[in-house]
């Protein structure tokens, strides 16, 4: 009798295990912060849900995307790195000026949505340098990166 | 007793059918689902895969019928109706980062519909020192206006070009004629060479235009107008004048592709460059993580018969 209500315990204690994992999904924090999205301008807020990330990214990381560059060719309109895609000036008072650059462009985009991906893998800013320069200098020069 | 002892067998027994059918016939693969990109585009947006392993994948479209193609590739894209779950299993035979899109027009943020598929292997994942593209090294500036000082009045005829009594100096049969210099570049330097500085200006831009069909083949055509057709004519239209459905929509002027003025101050390079990188905040992708080369070659081929017209062999 004790056998088979062991038995039967295990084997339902194995059945709602499986049943459980085959069923979740992971919803897992992030490695770095995001901005509030209502602080944004209204065509960032309008914006399709990975460019809105990117922005968010961008302005609660400032030394992380200042340090990593951009290569759709913004360099030659002054950018010096990937974080001048989304802000353009910070006034003394700490409020931002967006740019809206990366409204229309694609790799700005993505360098900063691979920089978080990286982020979250554990990756440290000079790995995530390294990675988005092997992706990315084979469409455009690099900015210059500021220091 | 005895009936406690059959129950519990019974339990036993349905729990094992159950977790074992469940293992057999539960669906494999990743679920991916898409939605336009306002709402979200690709979930995930980023996949990982084994070369040489399959990787399975199931599409859900949620609001509207999508399409799934990988970039870098010659798989076939494969639709993915909403209301449907779309099964696609993939192997890679090399490793890299591969970009994913979808394929059918979605929304004006259509273009940014895309995702990686991270295919790790053997063989190093990224090159440990990667090549400039094309335009950095010939030193162009895609940025700058490039417009042509001299244009023809008359659209030039390859055909003709081909019956003139002249013999072209070789270098301007070259691929790198093609590639490196705008087709005003090589009219003005034609108009200085002793076999052809007594042809007419129309008859040297013929001849201009017999040049440039020359590099192009009625495959490389073919590729470069069905890539044409299925990613650039939403903006630049079916006839390449920059008027594609969407345009009211954007907020920057597309080029049009039958202005001699525009195009023959290009060379290939710089349009080259203008595909791969794209448009540097203009709402024009970046192609290059999508096109191979020699489909932005062909790419490349086509948008030149806007200005010079098909050879005979592939008109219609």
């Amino acid at each position: 009798m004790k056998f088979w209500m062991r038995l039967t315990t295990i084997a339902l204690i194995m059945g709602i295990l499986l049943t459980g994992t085959t069923g979740c999904s992971s919803a897992g924090g992030h490695n770095y912060e995001m901005a509030a999205m209502p602080n944004m301008p209204m065509t960032v807020q309008q914006a399709p849900v990975r460019v809105q990330e990117a922005y968010q990214f961008a302005v609660a990381n400032p030394e992380i995307a200042q340090a990593i560059p951009c290569y759709c060719g913004c360099g030659a309109m002054g950018h010096t790195s990937n974080y001048s895609c989304f802000v353009a000036d910070e006034a003394e008072d700490g409020s931002l000026s967006y740019d809206e650059h990366a409204l229309g462009c694609g790799i700005c985009v993505d360098i900063a949505q691979d920089t978080m991906r990286l982020l979250d893998e554990g990756k440290s800013v000079e790995e995530i340098f390294a990675d988005v320069n092997g992706r990315y200098a084979r469409f455009g020069p690099p900015t210059p990166l500021e220091g | 007793m005895k009936r406690h002892r059959r129950l519990s067998l019974l339990i036993l027994i349905l729990l094992t059918i159950g977790i074992v059918g469940s293992w057999m016939f539960w669906p494999r693969g990743i679920k991916v689902t898409a939605a336009r990109p306002e709402v979200g585009g690709w979930s995930p947006d980023v996949l990982t895969a084994q070369v040489g392993e399959p990787l399975a994948l199931r599409f859900t479209a949620e609001d509207m019928m999508h399409g799934f193609a990988v970039g870098g590739t010659e798989w076939e894209p494969v639709d993915i109706p909403p209301g449907e779950t779309t099964e696609v299993t993939l192997v890679f035979d090399q490793p890299g980062t591969y970009t994913f899109y979808c394929t059918r027009f979605c929304s004006v943020n259509h273009w940014r519909m895309r995702g990686t598929i991270e295919v790790v292997g053997d063989a190093q994942e990224l090159p440990a020192a990667v090549d400039p593209p094309l335009y950095v090294e010939l030193n162009l500036d895609i940025d700058v206006p490039h417009p042509a000082e001299i244009v023809f009045g008359e659209r030039p005829d390859a055909g003709r070009g081909t019956t003139l009594d002249v013999e072209v100096p070789p270098q301007y049969l070259a691929r790198e004629t093609y590639i490196e210099l705008a087709p005003v570049q090589v009219w003005q330097q034609l108009r200085e060479e002793p076999e052809t500085e007594t042809l007419s200006d129309a008859e040297l831009w013929d001849l201009v235009a017999t040049i440039w069909q020359a590099q192009a083949t009625p495959e490389t055509l073919a590729q470069g107008e069905q890539l044409y057709k299925d990613n650039c004519m939403s903006c630049h239209g079916p006839g390449g004048q920059g008027d594609g459905p969407i345009v009211s929509a954007l907020e920057t002027a597309v080029p049009d592709f039958t202005d001699p003025t525009n195009m023959l101050g290009a060379s290939s390079a710089l349009l080259h460059g203008k595909i791969i990188r794209g448009g540097m905040g203009t709402g024009m992708p970046n192609w290059g993580a999508i096109f191979t080369e020699k489909q932005t070659w062909a790419l490349i081929d086509y948008l030149w018969t806007f200005q010079f017209g098909k050879p005979e062999s592939v008109s219609p």
